[in-house]
């Protein structure tokens, strides 16, 4: 394909409709009109701001004591005192809730933001000096992305025991998480230096970190906001593999180490279906929400109408 | 034509796949000898208990250590690993001493890839042929319907989907078994491949049958949660393609709808048959929860043991063996696409 | 003309895209005849609607663009009044399209000889297996590529190659009219001509009526009988090449004629004042007004009709009222 622009004849559709020229309108109603076109979007993000109002609200209503094993009377169904039951242990499952998801976004920001900020410096590393360095990193995301991260994760959280925090947990999964972005990264890097406005960039004296902050970023960003949500669902995915497998913080309550009680303690055959039900729920709702979040932003970086200026 | 184009390419996937086993391989020594504890002493706590006789457990600490080679210096440990694992030598079983950590695998790999590959190429048939139906062009929009049922599932993990189908067809309705190979009760006709192991013998046709009727959940959990990936994919090329210029032209000259679907099918299958590679990644990670959700007998249910009761050679070189097993699908793959696509050069692969 | 020569009579042809800004009004009550063997040019700036009015006769236009009014008399038939399968099979074998230049118009998966063969088994020719190949390899034939082209994949082939197949496989239908939509914009001059004398050739021995649309003048000149202006989705004059270029009548194209730079002379150039208007809200009275250096009084009121004279020129301006064309 030459340079990228190839005139589809859904391009008569492109001129004609470039050819009437579209009034303007306030930001507010051009956010809002787009959410209501991109439904996957709106979806997702309400889900979102339900989520971390549940947490907050949460956070204020439970005694997070009641977390952990023993609080209170084992083995109850959902009522008036215990919202969702507790578990064969004498957790409050509510409190588990409340707290577990909060550890479990946690975790999954703590991953994806430092996966993503060490990829993307090395994407650009990678893609403005070239040569044996260029090299070495490219053959290093090659390898990362070949071998599936939770493998090694495993081994890894084998090695640690159940010892390991909250922020460690993050920084281990994010090992795994910055060789997607800077292959992106590198990507658009390489492709946006040669382009026209780069160039002219240069022409008008500005120095490699103006052009950086000021040229690259910008056009980088709905790549990077598509990372990013991928990031966190990956990290929450591995973190609640691992969690499953009883690797996770056993002492800390979590959704997926819930799940791993639940399994280890028959909760099914006992017939006690809320301790299985909670935990599923909500990672099924965390996983949903950063479904349509993803896509959304995906419809946002590549519009199924390609505007051109 | 494309002769010394396509023979760079092979050295440079051919190169990718060694790097990768063998980072893999170093890894894997590697992580185990910063372990904050030392995996010989926990197991043979683990299995005599604090309250023998301490020297005496010390010495037999010691005894394993230096059977085990692990009072050597660290570089001759390394490379007597390396030659080791390339001779296929993976260890001993710390709980199932003196059982070899490959005789262990050997039996298991069967049940894993009786899961991995079937869910695989199931759900990309059946998930592109669903994606393509999507965007036939007259198509009625009722079918528009299923595609929020496929988002939700192809947006949760394969675990998740396994424990809500164990819930309503295991528990309530009862109609499918809970977990294992075979029912409790149900002595299986096995072939025996070592003097421990031994794996299904599927021309006994009641033990195929508990086979496959234990299979059937973990099957479904790992194929429905595919099933959405490939599904709106290919609706998704499908449209794009739909939109080309060439198949507008072939509108244009008066071409059959069904001829009209046929070229952008076509024109379809190739990008999406290079997701294959991912996917059979993504299904091995996800197969090794289900199983473990499931109490598979395969890979992942020896990790999901394994972890539970500390033997860590079984679990490193577990890991090491699906790595190595994806590293060399994802090359015989990368391999046969370009074959077959007369389009793709071999450069900037 | 002889009337009874007309291969293709459109009449009062509206197409409007229905977005979310409004309704843009692409073409806006085109009308003309083609006759038969004739080769007729579509000129006019980018946007004009000449591309959009071609979609519109094979009945391509995608949504949100319709095709609000109009009728298209293929010999007998109404093209609009036609089924889906009844339009499918006139596509190709009545009424042909090759496509423009920049555009990848071949199946990239598929080898040409087939892409061919595909279009003539489409319309039940009844053909057998034999027969279908030796046409496909004549028609490489008629555009004079090697026969080994047949086997080969579009990507192996060059820029004018493509063209040249594009072509044989419009005219292996013998259509009895056919839209070239700036057949040749993406291809340079050595290639262009090459294209357009094989198109030109097989148009002769083919009988069909060509309508070129395009923007190079100087193309256009070389190729066509007569030319129609289009703009703002209008048709505003259609004359011979001859009178177009020596004796234009319609403002719009006397600026366009001379602003195209002729050989010796040298300084500024002409260009038109002013942009085109916005398809969404058209000027009041003649579309052309606002950039017109003779519009007078009664242009901003009230749009002019295409008048015809006898021997068929036809402009659309005051300028020429009622009855008289000089």
């Amino acid at each position: 394909m030459k340079g990228g622009e190839t005139m589809t004849s859904s391009a008569t559709t492109q001129n004609v409709v470039a050819a009437a020229v579209p009034k303007p309108r306030s930001r507010l109603h051009g956010i809002l009109h787009y959410l209501k076109r991109n439904v996957n979007l709106a979806i997702g993000f309400s889900m979102l701001a339900i989520l971390i109002l549940f947490t907050l609200v949460g956070a204020f209503i439970v005694d997070l004591d009641d977390a952990y094993p023993g609080a209170v009377r084992a083995a109850r169904p959902p009522s008036a005192e215990h919202l969702f039951g507790t578990d064969g242990q004498g957790r409050d499952l509510f409190t588990v809730a409340v707290a577990g998801t909060w550890v479990t976004l946690q975790i999954g920001f703590i991953a994806a933001g430092v996966g993503l900020t060490a990829g993307v410096l090395l994407g650009f590393i990678s893609a403005y000096y070239g040569g044996t360095i260029d090299t070495i990193i490219r053959w290093a995301v090659d390898v990362f992305m070949t071998i599936p991260g939770f493998l090694i994760l495993i081994v890894l959280a084998a090695m640690l025991g159940g010892k390991v925090s909250t922020v460690g947990t993050g920084l281990i999964i994010s090992l795994f998480l910055w060789a997607g972005p800077a292959r992106v990264v590198r990507a658009q890097v390489l492709s946006l230096r040669e382009r026209q406005f780069v160039l002219m960039a240069k022409l008008s004296g500005l120095s490699n970190m103006e052009i950086i902050i000021e040229e690259l970023i910008p056009n980088l960003l709905p790549f990077l906001g598509a990372q990013l949500v991928g990031s966190v669902m990956s990290a929450v995915y591995s973190s609640s593999g691992l969690a499953i497998l009883g690797l996770g913080n056993l002492r800390e309550p979590q959704l997926g180490t819930t799940l791993y009680w639940m399994q280890g303690q028959g909760a099914l055959v006992r017939g006690l279906w809320w301790w299985v039900a909670v935990p599923v729920a909500f990672l099924c709702w965390a996983f949903v929400m950063l479904y349509l979040i993803s896509s959304g932003l995906d419809e946002l970086a590549n519009p199924r109408l390609r505007r051109r200026a | 034509m494309h002769r010394k184009a396509f023979f760079s390419y092979l050295l440079r996937r051919t190169l990718l796949f060694l790097l990768v086993v063998f980072s893999a391989v170093t890894i894997n020594f590697i992580i185990p000898r910063f372990a904050p504890t030392n995996p010989v002493r926990e197991a043979i706590l683990a299995k005599y208990g604090l309250t023998a006789d301490q020297s005496a457990l010390n010495d037999l600490v010691a005894y394993y250590e230096e059977y085990f080679g692990l009072n050597d210096p660290l570089i001759v440990q390394y490379f007597r690993f390396l030659r080791n694992t390339v001779r296929g030598d993976l260890g001993y079983s710390i709980t199932q001493f003196p059982r070899t950590v490959l005789d262990m695998i050997r039996e298991k790999v069967v049940w894993t890839m009786q899961l991995v590959l079937p869910s695989t190429i199931i759900a990309a048939v059946l998930g592109a042929l669903l994606g393509a139906l999507f965007a036939w062009p007259r198509m009625p929009k009722i079918y528009n319907a299923t595609v929020p049922l496929l988002i939700l599932f192809s947006a949760i993990p394969a675990f998740l989907a396994a424990v809500a189908l164990i819930y309503v067809f295991a528990h309530k309705l009862d109609l499918l078994p809970l977990m294992g190979a075979y029912d409790n009760t149900f002595v299986a006709h096995v072939i025996p491949v070592s003097q421990w192991a031994s794996i299904p013998d599927y021309t006994h046709w009641p033990t195929l049958q508990q086979i496959l009727k234990h299979s059937v959940l973990p099957l479904a959990s790992l194929i429905l949660v595919g099933l959405g990936g490939w599904a709106l994919g290919m609706r998704g090329m499908m449209i794009t393609i739909h939109n080309e210029d060439y198949m507008n032209f072939a509108e244009a000259k008066g071409l059959t709808d069904r001829r009209l679907f046929s070229y952008t099918l076509r024109n379809a299958l190739l990008p999406m048959a290079t997701s294959l590679g991912l996917a059979l990644s993504n299904a091995l990670t996800a197969g090794i929860l289900v199983e473990a959700i499931f109490a598979y007998p395969g890979i992942g249910g020896l990790i999901n043991s394994a972890i539970r009761v500390n033997d860590f050679p079984l679990i490193y070189a577990n890991s090491l063996i699906l790595i190595v097993l994806l590293a060399g699908a994802t090359f015989l793959l990368d391999l046969v696409y370009p074959l077959l696509d007369p389009r793709i050069s071999y450069e900037g692969r | 003309m002889n009337e009874n020569n007309v291969a293709l009579r459109v009449k009062d042809l509206h197409v409007h895209y229905d977005t979310e800004d409004g309704v843009v009004k692409a073409v806006s009550g085109v009308s003309f005849d083609l006759h038969a063997n004739e080769r007729m040019g579509l000129v006019g700036e980018s946007g004009c609607g000449k591309s959009t009015m071609a979609l519109g006769l094979m009945r391509l236009i995608k949504e949100p663009g319709e095709v609000v009014a109009g009728e298209a008399w293929l010999g007998d038939k109404n093209l609009f009044a036609l089924s889906y399968e009844e339009m499918r099979m006139a596509r190709g074998l009545e009424i042909g399209m090759i496509p423009q230049g920049a555009m990848n118009s071949l199946v990239p998966v598929i080898r040409v000889k087939n892409q061919i063969i595909d279009a003539l088994a489409d319309h039940k020719l009844g053909l057998s297996k034999e027969q279908l190949e030796e046409r496909a390899l004549e028609a490489l034939d008629s555009v004079e590529l090697p026969r080994k082209v047949a086997d080969m994949y579009p990507h192996e082939l060059s820029g004018g190659m493509k063209q040249r197949v594009c072509a044989a496989i419009s005219l292996a239908m013998r259509p009895k009219v056919i839209i070239a939509d700036e057949p040749t914009s993406a291809l340079d001059v050595i290639t262009q001509r090459q294209v357009m004398e094989t198109i030109g050739r097989l148009q002769e021995r083919t009988n069909s009526a060509v309508i070129l649309i395009g923007h190079d003048m100087g193309l256009q000149a070389q190729f066509v009988n007569r030319v129609a202006v289009m703009y703002a989705g209008k048709l505003v004059e259609v004359g011979t090449v001859k009178e177009i270029f020596t004796d234009a009548l319609h403002p719009y194209t006397q600026l366009l004629i001379s602003s195209l730079p002729t050989l010796g002379s040298k300084g500024v150039f002409v260009s038109i004042p002013g942009i085109a208007p916005s398809l969404l809200e058209l000027p009041s009275g003649c579309v052309f007004h606002p950039r017109c250096p003779k519009a007078m009084a009664i242009c901003n009121q009230e749009e002019p009709v295409l008048h015809s004279d006898s021997s068929g020129r036809r402009v659309s301006c005051h300028l020429y009222g009622n009855g008289g064309m000089n």
